[in-house]
């Protein structure tokens, strides 16, 4: 537990990087994009639209907040690369660890770094927002919250962020399955010479192990989940599909764990 | 007495081809064992079924007794070209990682051997030349307290001065009971400080001698090696 948590520590010192560089950029580019909300350059110098309805900090927030849903997806599908990068270097796998924890440690910083980003992102629209306020005193006059959450919709929200998480994992357990899988059945195949071949044999074995994974779903879902899990548990809509998506990454993890202690070899430089 | 490594019915297979073909091997604590072998003969892969980093092969492999991947990772040190790190990290920030994820890594001896090596703790890796990045491989390798030492072609490609460099560092930085396993296309440069040799050759263990028994039937370690070689020529 102990070499878990310290390499989970050293992953996530690692991939808090990445989040620490986006961060900077979405507040950049939602300062930047803010300010040409507000300005205009013209006649040499620059000039205040005046037809704006909104303040500059109101607006700055707001951009700020919606850029979220740029950078939130550059931060994950840089994620999945880094966590494919280390799962295959020899210098992360030498940790004195087994391969299956080292995966389960890589992809939980991962996750964890995409929290990190939410949090951050969280804090500085909070910030803006309080700068909004105390500069802009209408802007406080005019805010209302209204929380009114019946349990239904309390319940549906809970599984709409349950799901979200749930997806976010499955996009990665799936990638290093598709990675972890093409790569062993490439060593179990006569070595091709050209990186072009290899490239292509792979794609191609990716390609065929998507079908398969398509038609085992929709065989589970046909028979065994509709006939067993739907009926006797009377689960149905929302609760039902977080149910499925956690037992799909349970099964995802338990074979990505295999490949990687059986199959998946490190680097070999 | 005990051994340290012990390699039993080894065989590893990949892309239809045996790389290593039915490998028995036992190496004993506190031995400079050299691992040679024409290139392509299996040496790298053998080192990297003992550390783990190498999957699915028949038979076993056991390091002071203890079978598992992880246990044997904590028990051997692999030197690693640390591609695992961008080329802009500082030399401080890999010794970091290191103290961190190797609870043996020894801070002190890693001190030591950095200003042995001459190595500036502030160099980033893109500003090291290869011999430099060799040594501090070495340097990292050596500041661990593990009961075997694997170290992969350590002088390839470096320069006379800078092998001189790892050689010596080799001879006294290791510990009593630790064993070396050190692989090279040529014996020339270690032979003088190897206890034995291992032949890698037609995919299988082709000899394992001590250097003492070689210095008794033949000239040196080195008209040994090459020897074999030779009579295969003619």
């Amino acid at each position: 537990m102990v070499m878990f948590n310290h390499l989970f520590g050293k992953l996530l010192e690692k991939k808090a990087k990445y989040v620490h560089l986006l961060v900077v950029l979405q507040f950049i580019s939602s300062l930047a994009s803010a300010f040409f909300t507000y300005f205009s350059f013209y006649s040499g110098r620059f000039h205040l639209n005046l037809n704006n309805n909104l303040e500059f900090f109101p607006g700055w927030m707001a951009l700020f907040a919606s850029f979220t849903f740029l950078f939130g997806p550059i931060l994950y599908i840089l994620t999945v690369v880094q966590n494919e990068r280390l799962n295959r270097s020899k210098t992360w796998r030498l940790a004195p660890i087994s391969d299956g924890t080292f995966y389960i440690d890589n992809i939980l910083s991962s996750f964890v770094s995409l929290i990190y980003f939410v949090f951050l992102d969280f804090i500085i629209a909070l910030g803006l927002f309080f700068v909004s306020i105390f500069t802009y005193p209408k802007f406080g006059k005019n805010l209302r919250f209204e929380l009114n959450l019946d349990t239904d919709t309390f319940l549906t929200f809970i599984c709409i962020i349950l799901l979200v998480i749930l997806t976010a994992l499955f996009i990665y357990f799936l990638v290093s399955f598709l990675n972890f899988s093409s790569q062993a059945i490439l060593s179990f195949l006569p070595q091709a010479s050209s990186h072009i071949l290899i490239s292509f044999i792979r794609i191609f074995i990716i390609i065929i192990l998507m079908g398969l994974i398509v038609k085992l779903y929709r065989v589970l879902i046909n028979s065994f989940v509709n006939l067993f899990l739907l009926k006797a548990t009377d689960l149905a809509g929302l609760e039902y599909v977080v149910g499925m998506m956690f037992v799909a990454n349970l099964i995802m993890l338990c074979i990505n764990v295999f490949l990687i202690n059986h199959f998946f070899e490190a680097e070999e430089k | 007495m005990d051994n340290l490594l012990e390699i039993r019915d080894l065989t590893y297979k990949k892309n239809l081809k045996t790389i290593l073909n039915n490998i028995n091997l036992n190496l004993q604590p506190g031995k400079i064992v050299a691992l040679l072998g024409e290139n392509g003969a299996g040496k790298t892969t053998l080192m990297r079924v003992i550390s783990g980093m190498a999957k699915n092969y028949r038979g076993t492999v056991k390091l002071s007794g203890e079978s598992k991947e992880a246990q044997r990772k904590a028990r051997l040190s692999f030197t690693d070209s640390l591609t695992g790190f961008n080329n802009s990290t500082k030399i401080k920030d890999i010794v970091k990682f290191y103290e961190i994820i190797y609870q043996d890594f020894d801070g002190k001896q890693f001190e030591q051997l950095r200003q042995f090596m001459k190595l500036d703790s502030e160099m980033r890796l893109s500003e090291m030349s290869k011999g430099m990045r060799e040594k501090l491989i070495i340097a990292l390798a050596f500041s661990r307290k593990v009961d075997l030492y694997l170290l992969d072609e350590p002088f390839s490609g470096i320069d006379a001065m800078a092998r001189k460099k790892i050689i010596n560092s080799i001879i006294l930085w290791k510990p009593e009971k630790s064993t070396i396993l050190v692989s090279d296309h040529f014996v020339n440069e270690i032979a003088s400080m190897l206890d034995e040799i291992v032949i890698i050759k037609d995919k299988t263990i082709y000899a394992h001698k001590s250097t003492e028994e070689i210095r008794e039937h033949h000239k040196s370690v080195e008209d040994y090696y090459e020897g074999l070689y030779n009579a295969e020529d003619e």
